[in-house]
């Protein structure tokens, strides 16, 4: 309880707030927007924090982070498109609403569903984290190796469509963490001569490349549609939800909100798959199934609340170890490390007011949520009126300045071109950018951890086995590969089989 | 095809850095310098090997390797390569034309290039970004932009001290 005494000593300050709720205004606004992501949400938002306080920082980037998620809501329910993919399931329920005539009660919904999903998740994630950072703290770095290791290697075995793809991602995030100066021995590795290589691929401005400038790349390669944006498509907003029918969906949004956390802890698992498996699972646990996907509330709730669940979940093992659980929190910790923040188990010893600001401004923007995207959607279709050209410069243009602004380095700009080149050619041939990011953003201490644990263990790997923890995480990893194997083979299997009787 | 030559250039990226890794000196019994890019990139080559094979079986049979240039003639290509060069040369021309005079030129050649066709519009649009963006970093956020040489410079200095 103290933690959070000092979180709301930390963050009720005016200043603090009045971030905030810009925080949470400009997320709203961005998840809305199609295109931009959570992810490049937090991208864009990170170049105006450089000359913050480290807690007003922490303050608004999670709120940016918690909005944006919300924001993909509104275009879900009031244009059938969500803003962010992790909104899909929410056009299901909400757009037939809409149909009725009825969209401020989805809208209602949806956005009380969402902040109910952050609440439940920040709850979560402040009970959670602390005996996670507890018991991260007796790690030593064999054990730390391999929390690395496993953080990166469960992201390739949910991607079950790419395997090979998200591998080939994953290991070259791992290699490019590599480049520069190495850690133990001072030499250079893979600069070629370059004296800007040396403090190795600064991690922001590759990041802005491959979420902000690849997807104006696309967008310069194919133009972008905005005609189902216009006004005359978007529907009025209605009465909204009584007070009596969002308490009938008390256990829908608990359930959602407990699975969305932990479907969010599981590194690449994400917003989208939470709120997918929580839509199946409240279709199957349903009194009226007949109704899903028909305008019932129980749908729009049981994906809202879930996908914003999962924005805290995936705070969980980043702040409790240091691994990051999705793209967003990949962005997070970057933006976060940026200001001295320390992520993993020395936060709550060393920083216990940033790991507390984290938890109640996420909670704070939950609620200042409601009534913000409440106001947002009523302009919203003003916004969207912004000719594609003016608003794609300007996101150019942000990512760019930003990207110079992070150390006044001209060859910053450089890495962020290639970061945006390979972005593209990365989604183009459907490669796995989380992959990539994860590799990049753990390479460098998944390295460092190895070799300081076979140090201490005089180069024997063997002896990393002497504590039962290390035991325990390389049987973890043993069994997923085992399971991955086993299931390509029996899906191998039933291919064939399916193309013998078609045959 | 396409897919197969940017597979391609990975791989011979991949087998060009794991040819580099081997000059890595190595410390004492601290093999890893060396060997952990090393490992990664000889898991990688393996990988993309296996990926090449995939996709070179799965084109359709009499399907020939020619050298073929087509796809420059589509205009979406061109506009994609035009948009690499514009990157590369705004980042060169950063430092000397200066933050305002190269934004506001390259701001219209992006606009340009997503599909804005009024120059009224595109040069007011470009104009008010690179004003908003110079208001929010330089006078807001008290970060230093590339001011160039000068007289640009002397206009930089005069707008950065105007608050």
């Amino acid at each position: 309880m103290s933690l959070l005494w000092l979180g709301i000593q930390t963050i009720f300050r005016p200043d603090v707030l009045l971030w905030i709720a810009a925080g949470v205004t400009m997320g709203v606004v961005f998840g809305a927007m199609p295109g931009i992501s959570a992810t490049m949400s937090i991208v864009l938002c990170i170049s105006f924090t450089y000359s913050m306080d480290p807690v007003v920082a922490i303050a608004f980037l999670a709120a940016v982070y918690c909005a944006s998620i919300t924001g993909g809501s509104i275009t879900a329910i009031m244009f059938k498109i969500p803003g962010t993919p992790s909104s899909a399931a929410t056009v299901l329920d909400g757009y037939p609403l809409v149909q009725k005539g009825e969209a401020g009660r989805a809208l209602s919904v949806a956005l009380i569903g969402s902040a109910l999903g952050g609440l439940v998740s920040a709850i979560i994630m402040f009970l959670l984290t602390q005996p996670l950072m507890s018991l991260a703290l007796k790690f030593n770095s064999a054990e730390q190796f391999m929390v690395c290791f496993l953080g990166l290697s469960l992201l390739t075995f949910i991607d079950s469509k790419n395997k090979v793809n998200t591998f080939i991602s994953g290991l070259i995030g791992l290699f490019l963490g590599t480049v520069g100066m190495d850690r133990f021995s001072s030499v250079p590795r893979f600069t070629f001569g370059n004296s800007n290589l040396l403090d190795g691929i600064t991690e922001l401005p590759f990041m802005l490349g491959m979420f902000a400038i690849a997807e104006i790349l696309s967008n310069i390669h194919t133009y972008v549609d905005f005609s189902a944006y216009s006004k005359e498509n978007q529907a009025k907003l209605t009465k909204l939800a009584s007070f009596k029918e969002l308490w009938s969906l008390k256990w829908t949004a608990l359930r959602s909100g407990v699975l969305g956390t932990f479907v969010g802890i599981v590194p690449g698992a994400g917003a989208t798959i939470a709120s997918w498996l929580s839509y199946s699972i409240e279709s199957k646990m349903s009194k009226t199934p007949e109704l899903m996907g028909h305008g019932d509330t129980h749908g729009i709730a049981a994906s809202e609340v879930a996908n914003n669940a999962a924005t805290g979940g995936a705070m969980v093992p980043l702040l409790a170890m240091g691994i990051p659980g999705s793209n967003a929190a990949a962005m997070m910790m970057t933006a976060l490390s940026i200001h001295g923040v320390m992520m993993g188990p020395m936060l709550l010893k060393a920083q216990p007011e940033y790991l507390s600001a984290t938890f109640t401004s996420m909670i704070l923007a939950n609620i200042l949520m409601i009534f913000i995207s409440l106001l947002v959607a009523r302009v919203f279709a003003q916004v969207l009126r912004v000719p594609y050209y003016i608003l794609g410069t300007l996101i150019t243009m942000l990512a760019v300045t930003g990207c110079y602004a992070y150390q006044a380095r001209p060859f910053d700009i450089i890495i962020m071109i290639v970061g945006g080149i390979f972005g593209y050619y990365f989604k183009k041939y459907k490669f796995n950018s989380t992959a990539l990011i994860l590799g990049l953003v753990l390479g460098s201490d998944t390295e460092y951890y190895l070799r300081r644990g076979l140090k201490m263990k005089k180069y024997d790997f063997f002896r990393f086995f002497e504590r039962p923890i290390f035991a325990v995480l390389f049987g973890v990893f043993a069994v997923l590969v085992i399971y991955t194997f086993v299931r390509y083979f029996i899906d191998k299997a039933k291919a064939n089989k399916q193309q013998a009787v078609t045959k | 095809m396409a897919e197969i030559v940017f597979n391609g250039l990975l791989l011979i990226a991949c087998i060009v850095m794991a040819i580099v890794s081997t000059t890595i000196p190595i410390d004492g019994k601290d093999v890893l310098a060396r060997y952990w890019p090393m490992g990664i990139m000889i898991v990688l080559i393996v990988l993309l090997v296996i990926k090449l094979v995939n996709l070179i079986r799965k084109l359709p049979k009499g399907t020939k390797f020619k050298f073929d240039l087509s796809f420059l003639k589509e205009k979406g290509n061109l506009r994609l390569f035009a948009s690499f060069v514009l990157l590369f040369v705004y980042a060169a021309l950063l430092p000397y034309g200066g933050y305002i005079l190269t934004t506001i030129l390259f701001c219209l050649c992006v606009m340009w290039l997503l599909g804005a066709r009024k120059p009224g519009k595109m040069i007011l649009g470009s104009v008010c970004i690179t004003v908003a963006l110079f208001i929010v970093f330089c006078w807001g956020l008290r970060v230093s932009l590339p001011r160039g040489y000068g007289p640009l410079e002397q206009i930089s200095k005069w707008l950065e001290y105007l608050v």
